[in-house]
């Protein structure tokens, strides 16, 4: 063989070698590269899925926030479990956030399998009227799920009374997922207020036992002894004389008008619940 | 390093002697080492058959054998002629010396050169093609056993053609191929040529001084004459084999003179195989006009221990193969006679790296491939940096995505769950809880319709029960119409003293109680009141369980678009740089915003959103002086993530930036240093925050830093 020929066998191997060098590393970068590529393509496309998830975001994020204030608020909330223990503390809870004290009597009314999620209990007692509306109050608005399946509320018998008789069925909700009662704080909200007490009888068959001042002149048992312009002379059943001057108040009423023309007194009187005049004629007889 | 000595090996074959000069070049000092000689069984050239017949002085008698029967190679030696010629002796010689360590210079048979008279002095290639073509046999010129080269005696150029095959040479290459070696033959010389140049240039002669290398061999018996430093002529001397009488010699030697009408020369210098003292007496009496003497090469050096071993007088018996080693160390000398008759394929194939047409191509092939593989992978490679900084920017874009999604997907379920409770509550609450609204109604209705009183309130069936009483009778129908489905059971007279009085009984459906709309309306009061007060909105009201809103807290914070102004108080054990509120005072500036953005993002450890948000504001915003900030926030994330490659990478731009972050930023370097180890260049960031800034915030922690 010539040193040529040698040669080119030689430079024919090199060839070869870097041939097939040249052909691994390609191959093998090539494979690299698909398999990067490939990697991208997957980011991306994983990008672009997110993209388009994230194209929602911005009501997502309002609707989030919504919530989350609404959570913030825990307006209403489930309790993360109840007895009648909880209960009856919460109910004692309600009262001291009330400030007021109503006696009640309490107890579980009926009870689900153990895989229900509410208990049912029973109040009942007897209570100011605006205490029990109140306390009603407190029992729907307050932060817990309670509802209330049943309220009555009755008269008291005596005529003049601001208390009545009430009895308050509700069920207490609970989930795992809810929230110690004990842990809870107060919502706040107006109290009911109100003078007026709709249970009340205004009219009576007979006047109700009432603390009258004995000081008080009773109309029904004085007569009218003298009569001025601006006053009105009355003798009580003991003799004593009572000087009235309109405005003066009288057992059940006051002294609504004097007519000096017409000798006559007009008194408003309240004794049966509802409001009258009753006129005192001097020398005469009550009408 | 020094400079190898070169070496060369001038062989020499004459007759059946077979010489060896072992010369060796040290700069331009040539020395001798070693001579040697053998004598061979037979001669090289002449065939056994032909032994003892060569008679006289017949030149045909020497003709070479491949004159009669074509060119004898060792390969053409039968089994028989080895047996014959035994163990060589040239082969021990050759062993004796380590041939491969030098070049080699041959001579070449007289005879087989064919001398041509040139008309000019020199040839193209082409002419000496032409001219070795007309004179050699067309199968001989065709396997290119000959080698041409010009000589010029006495100006006269002539083409002297080397053909046949040199045994020497064989004999060579058997050697080599035994010994398993590879030899380099730099010179095939032919005898005079090699006396010749020896002669010229080792001698320094004046123009008109004539003088005669005598050389006096085995076989071979030359006068070459020189005028001064001109070879002028070359004069054979014919000689029958074995026939060495002086007095023959002198007598052939005076007969060549006459014939070229060459007076005696002024100097007669003898050499050769045959040269001895009584040889240069017998010529000195013989030519009274001449300086005869032995030529001794002066030039030649000799060591001490070579001193020992030869003398000048021997090394003019050796003066042939000293001539072909001295021209093999000279030929860089121009004067040195550039004859040369090594076979071509010898050449040729000393050159090892010597490349064919097909070499080319396949050069070319690997150059291509190269050239594909190296531009194509390169491609590749940049390809793959290219999509691995894409992979890591998508990486990123991807993590902050998922991250976003993630969050986003968080919500959605925290969404769907708590819609779960809502409905649930909605659908508990649904139809029920109306006490309150009835009761309250009913009072205030009863206040504004006297006289008129309520007995009982109860629930009946599926709605509730109202008995009460009334002075007055329309009454009745308005009270029927408080809630839905006011159904009068019955309304009846009767008489309390003097009042007329009705009892009446109604039955209503219960009316509806919108508490879902409470609970919003609860959540738009909440979020009116923490807007006016700067509250958290996500903070629950009601609760003092923090655990439970702390995810809340942070999402509802993410996504209700609230951004920081300032850094959030953290531990750590370097001030951090707030943005002052000058820089941050134009509110709707977009920079201002983005700034924001990544305040938030750093408070809420939010890293890569921190980075990402950082990157496209610098790119964003090159000129803003937040720049620093940001810079500095992200190296301080990264640095407490122990990624302090990162970190110094955001720090560096600003490194020397001596704005207002640039203590901070000295402290945060510190840091990193002690770090990495390198507690000194952490204590000389130290330092230069006391010495640069001693009345700054950042003086105070380099002081505790340094334990001052």
């Amino acid at each position: 063989m010539t040193n040529t020929q040698r040669n080119s066998t030689a430079i024919a191997i090199v060839l070869v070698l870097i041939l097939g060098v040249g052909y691994y590393f390609r191959h093998k970068l090539s494979k690299e590269e698909a398999l990067i590529k490939g990697k991208n393509q997957e980011l991306k496309a994983e990008i672009d899925k997110f993209d388009k998830m994230l194209a929602n975001r911005e009501k997502i994020e309002r609707d989030y926030a919504e919530l989350q204030l609404m959570i913030a608020q825990q307006s209403k909330v489930m309790a993360q479990s109840d007895t009648p223990a909880i209960t009856y503390n919460y109910l004692l809870q309600l009262l001291k956030w009330m400030q007021r004290n109503i006696n009640f009597d309490f107890a579980l009314s009926a009870k689900k399998a153990p895989e229900a999620n509410w208990h049912e209990y029973i109040v009942q007692g007897r209570a100011n009227y605006i205490s029990a509306v109140n306390f009603v109050k407190q029992l729907e608005y307050q932060r817990p799920v309670l509802t209330i399946d049943e309220v009555t509320m009755a008269e008291e018998t005596s005529a003049v009374s601001d208390t009545v008789n009430f009895s308050i069925v509700f069920k207490t909700h609970f989930s795992p997922d809810g929230i110690a009662m004990n842990t809870l704080q107060e919502k706040k909200f107006p109290a009911y207020a109100s003078n007026f007490i709709s249970f009340r009888p205004k009219i009576y068959e007979t006047p109700p036992d009432m603390d009258i001042d004995p000081n008080l002149v009773r109309i029904d048992k004085a007569i009218i002894v003298g009569i001025t312009e601006s006053r009105a002379f009355l003798r009580d059943e003991r003799g004593i004389i009572h000087i009235l001057s309109v405005g003066d108040p009288v057992a059940y009423g006051y002294l609504y008008s004097i007519d000096l023309k017409q000798e006559k007194i007009v008194f408003r009187i309240n004794q049966y619940g509802s409001t009258e005049d009753k006129t005192l004629f001097m020398q005469k007889t009550t009408k | 390093m020094a400079k190898q000595k070169k070496v060369a090996y001038g062989i020499a074959e004459d007759g059946l002697s077979l010489k060896l000069a072992y010369l060796s070049r040290d700069g331009n000092q040539i020395a001798l080492e070693a001579l040697e000689q053998i004598e061979l069984h037979e001669s090289l050239y002449q065939h056994p058959a032909q032994k003892g017949e060569t008679g006289e002085t017949k030149p045909e008698a020497w003709a070479p054998e491949e004159e009669a029967s074509g060119p004898l190679s060792l390969e053409d030696i039968t089994a028989e002629d080895k047996d014959s010629y035994g163990t060589q002796p040239y082969e021990a010689l050759f062993q004796a010396y380590s041939l491969n360590q030098g070049v080699l210079a041959i001579n070449t048979y007289d005879e087989q050169i064919i001398k041509l008279p040139l008309s000019g002095p020199g040839l193209t290639v082409q002419q000496k093609q032409k001219l070795v073509k007309e004179n050699l046999a067309r199968s001989e010129f065709k396997d290119g056993h000959w080698q041409a080269s010009v000589v010029t005696i006495n100006d006269q150029s002539e083409l002297w053609i080397h053909h046949g095959t040199n045994r020497l040479l064989d004999i060579l290459e058997q050697a080599r191929k035994n010994q398993k070696n590879n030899f380099y033959y730099q010179l095939a010389d032919a005898n005079e040529t090699a006396l010749a140049n020896l002669f010229l240039t080792t001698q320094t002669k004046e123009s008109s001084e004539n003088s005669m290398v005598l050389y006096l061999g085995s076989e071979y018996n030359r006068a070459l004459i020189f005028e001064g430093n001109r070879w002028t002529f070359s004069l054979p001397i014919y000689l029958p084999p074995h026939q060495h009488d002086i007095e023959v010699v002198y007598s052939k030697l005076s007969l060549a003179l006459d014939e070229a009408h060459i007076v005696d020369p002024e100097n007669v210098y003898v050499c050769g195989d045959n040269c001895f003292i009584d040889v240069v007496e017998y010529l000195r009496s013989q030519l009274p006009n001449s300086h005869v003497e032995m030529w001794h090469l002066d030039e030649l050096y000799m060591d001490s221990e070579a001193l020992n071993v030869y003398d000048q007088d021997m090394i003019a018996r050796f003066m042939l193969p000293v001539a072909l080693a001295w021209k093999a160390l000279t030929l860089d000398n121009p004067d040195t006679l550039k004859t040369n008759f090594l076979p071509s394929y010898i050449v040729e194939g000393q050159k090892v790296f010597k490349i064919a047409w097909h070499g080319y191509l396949l050069f070319a092939l690997v150059f291509a491939g190269a050239l594909f593989f190296s531009f194509s992978i390169q491609q590749l490679k940049f390809s793959i940096e290219q999509e691995n900084a894409l992979n890591k920017q998508l990486v990123v874009e991807h993590a902050e995505k998922k991250e976003q999604a993630d969050a986003m997907l968080a919500m959605e379920k925290a969404i769907q769950q708590q819609n779960v409770v809502i409905e649930t509550i909605k659908t508990l609450l649904k139809g029920k809880n109306q006490w309150t609204e009835i009761i309250t109604s009913l009072n205030d209705s009863f206040q504004t319709h006297p006289t008129s009183w309520i007995r009982n309130l109860r629930k009946d069936g599926e709605g509730f029960k109202l008995l009460g009483v009334t002075t007055h009778r329309p009454n009745i129908v308005y009270f029927a119409g408080l809630f839905p489905n006011g159904s009068i059971i019955n309304a009846k007279y009767r008489k309390i003293r003097d009042f007329t009085v009705w009892d009446f009984e109604i039955n209503y459906s219960y009316p509806e109680v919108d508490w879902y709309k409470m609970m919003e309306a609860d959540a738009e009061e909440l979020r009116r009141y923490q807007e006016a007060k700067g509250i958290d909105a996500a903070k629950p009201a009601g609760t003092g369980e923090t655990a439970r809103t702390s995810l809340t807290q942070r999402v509802s914070r993410a996504v209700s678009g609230q951004l920081d102004d300032k850094i959030k108080a953290t531990k750590s054990v370097i001030d951090i740089p707030q943005a002052p509120e000058a820089l941050l005072a134009e509110a709707k500036d977009p920079a201002v915003i983005a700034f924001k953005k990544i305040i938030t993002a750093f408070n809420s450890k939010n890293d890569w959103q921190m980075a990402d948000l950082g990157t496209k504001f610098i790119n964003n915003y090159p000129k803003s002086p937040l720049i620093s900030y940001i810079r500095w926030y992200n190296a301080y994330r990264f640095f407490e993530k122990r990624q302090y490659d990162q970190a110094n990478l955001w720090l560096s731009p600003i490194g020397n930036t001596r704005d207002a972050v640039y203590p901070y930023t000295l402290l945060l370097r510190s840091e990193i240093s002690r770090a990495y180890g390198n507690k000194k260049q952490a204590e000389d960031y130290l330092k230069k925050v006391l010495s640069d800034y001693p009345q700054h915030q950042t003086a105070v922690t380099a002081k505790k830093l340094l334990g001052e």
